[in-house]
């Protein structure tokens, strides 16, 4: 690689870390990949992370009464997902972007469960289900 | 002097008059107030005075069956009736509250929603409304409001009155007329019917003082309101079930707005939901609020409902920092034979029989309430507007016990093309009988979402030109 090549590079990940610091300032840490899908739930559902891991359990019956139960096979809006919710690796700026369009577009489908009175989307049920067991996972 | 308090000067004989009204609230004062200044004499019988007084008003007092309603505390009986105390609410019935709609047990209207335009644009004068226009677009350009797929979500819009004591506004033309006599303390305790009984020949007129004369006239209109035109039609003297009951629905069909009890609300960020705040523009006001599409309302055999938003206190069960709007509004109730207004065995202080009110929400009306809700929480999701978090009752007991009514009465006397099918004609007179006919919210064969007021007023405008053809 070239000088040239190499300050490009380097100003390219500059530039890109500086704009998630500034949508997610959640990632801004050493743990930000740590547990993805609580610092995205925060973003996409509506409840306070507190009821996560309550409505964790019901969020998973309810799928598994919509028949999308969550499992090991399980993905996400596409995206998978470790046993704590871990998505390592990936760029969460595109993950929350993909995100946001399914849960529209599942709100616009009718695809809704009510789980606790919250109206939620079945990739917002999902993603409440696993937040709630990332939450519970790191104590 | 056209007001004429009975119980400080009582009639020394029977009145004989061209129209007697029955009842100075929002329909009886409209007609009176178009006869005003014509050849015609007209004679209004109102219960009460020109202000409240307890003793009268007790006179609403009744008994419930099923869920407590507050027959005494939803209405008011004095000069202006409940307009009294009305919030000042003013719309349009919607075009599918015209439509049979065979999963609400609803007949429609027998008449169509157009032929009432012309009167709904008169009915704007006398509640003071301003100009005829209920095109939010019109009304906010500026504002732009959620692209709603339409099928499902409709932006209409909210007219708001004073809101217009109509008592008040037409005290000095009562009280100047020289057509138009007002009798104050007077109430109506008996319809009398001709010896066919096809026609109403005059009603007993009692004062609490003791007092008791009678009202003859051509033509009789009932505008006591819904829940006291089926009493006192039920009352009658006329036969053992009553005046014009020949079909047995005199009383049967009441119904009232549903509230969203407040609890539900929608989790959201920004201030996009401001574009459905109050729009005060030339002196008139107006709120846009979100409806149901017809179109859900058929395909998802719902009935028809309304979704206001109000910011609220933030839920700690909501994310931190979010703006939390509660969801209010009306719903429409099912046209159910089981809620009636029937007579109790308990008399008044004249000795009419109080009302025995039957009534409680049903399956429908609880459906609606949370589908419209989820509805809600479908296109707010879609449109990455907010989240909703449903009311917090969700089995029918807690849902009947607990959901607020709007203390609009409707659907006693309901207006029908058939006789067997309703208790009055689409002139609002009553099937069996030539000249008595009925004014107000309980001709409603469906109520819609909408506050009734403005209804009740263009309904009333057409009754009174109707009886002005009938009797010039």
């Amino acid at each position: 690689m070239t000088r040239r090549g190499v300050i490009v590079l380097i100003a390219g990940v500059a530039g890109v870390s500086a704009v998630g610091a500034a949508l997610w300032p959640q990632f801004s840490g050493a743990k930000r990949l740590t547990h993805p899908w609580p610092i995205l739930a925060r973003e996409l559902l509506p409840m306070d992370a507190a009821e996560w891991p309550a409505l964790s359990g019901r969020c998973d019956a309810a799928l598994a009464e919509r028949g999308r139960p969550l499992d090991a096979s399980s993905r996400v809006a596409g995206f998978e997902w470790d046993e704590i919710g871990i998505l390592s690796g990936r760029d969460l700026q595109a993950v929350h972007a993909a995100l946001a369009e399914t849960i529209a577009r599942e709100f616009g489908e009718g695809r809704v469960l009510v789980v606790d009175r919250w109206v939620l989307s079945e990739t917002q049920a999902a993603m409440c289900a696993l937040a709630g067991r990332a939450v519970a996972g790191s104590g | 002097m056209a007001f004429r308090d009975l119980l400080e000067r009582p009639l020394e004989r029977d009145v004989e008059t061209d129209l007697c009204i029955i009842g100075a609230g929002a329909a009886g004062l409209t007609i009176a107030h178009m006869f005003e200044g014509s050849r015609l004499r007209v004679c209004i019988v109102e219960s009460g005075g020109r202000a409240f007084d307890e003793a009268v008003q007790d006179m609403y007092r009744g008994e419930n069956v099923g869920v407590r309603y507050g027959l005494e505390t939803t209405r008011l009986r004095y000069l202006g009736g409940s307009t009294n105390h009305w919030t000042g609410v003013c719309g349009l019935l919607d075009p599918v509250d015209f439509e049979p709609r065979p999963w609400a047990s609803a007949p429609g209207w027998p008449i169509s929603l157009g032929s009432l335009l012309p009167y709904y644009e008169r009915a704007h004068d006398v509640l003071d409304l301003g100009a005829f226009e209920y095109d939010p677009a019109r009304v906010a350009p500026e504002r732009k409001f959620p692209a709603f797929d339409p099928r499902k979500l409709v932006v209409r819009l909210l007219r708001l009155s004073a809101p217009t004591r109509l008592g008040q506004k037409f005290a000095d033309e009562l009280a100047s007329s020289e057509n138009v006599l007002c009798l104050l303390n007077g109430s109506v305790v008996d319809v009398e019917v001709s010896g066919t009984g096809r026609s109403v020949s005059g009603v007993r007129v009692a004062t609490l003082n003791g007092d008791d004369s009678r009202v003859r006239a051509r033509a009789f209109v009932l505008a006591c309101g819904g829940l006291e035109n089926a009493r006192l039609m039920l009352h009658s003297s006329a036969s053992p079930t009553g005046l014009g009951n020949a079909s047995g629905l005199v009383g049967r069909f009441f119904a009232d707005h549903l509230h969203h009890p407040g609890t539900s609300y929608v989790v959201t960020r920004g201030d996009w939901w401001r574009v459905f705040q109050r729009v005060d523009r030339g002196g008139t006001r107006s709120t846009p609020t979100i409806c149901l599409g017809d179109e859900v309302q058929r395909s998802e055999r719902l009935l028809n409902a309304r979704l206001g938003l109000a910011q609220t206190d933030p839920k700690p069960e909501a994310r931190a920092g979010a703006v939390c709007l509660s969801i209010f509004g009306n719903v429409e109730q099912q046209p159910s034979e089981e809620n009636r207004v029937e007579l109790s065995d308990q008399r008044d202080a004249l000795g009419v029989r109080r009302i025995r009110l039957r009534w409680s929400p049903g399956e429908l009306d609880q459906r609606t309430m949370e589908r419209s809700s989820i509805i809600l929480a479908e296109e707010l999701g879609r449109l990455g507007l907010g989240f909703v978090r449903l009311e917090t009752m969700l089995d029918s007991a807690a849902f009947r016990n607990r959901v607020r009514r709007a203390s609009h009465h409707m659907g006693t006397t309901r207006m029908s093309l058939e006789p067997a099918a309703g208790v009055v004609d689409t002139n609002c007179r009553v099937h069996d009988v030539d000249n008595f006919y009925v004014a107000g919210s309980s001709v409603f064969p469906a109520c819609g979402q909408i506050n009734p007021t403005l209804t009740i007023v263009a309904l009333a405008i057409r009754l009174g030109d109707h009886l002005g053809d009938r009797l010039e």
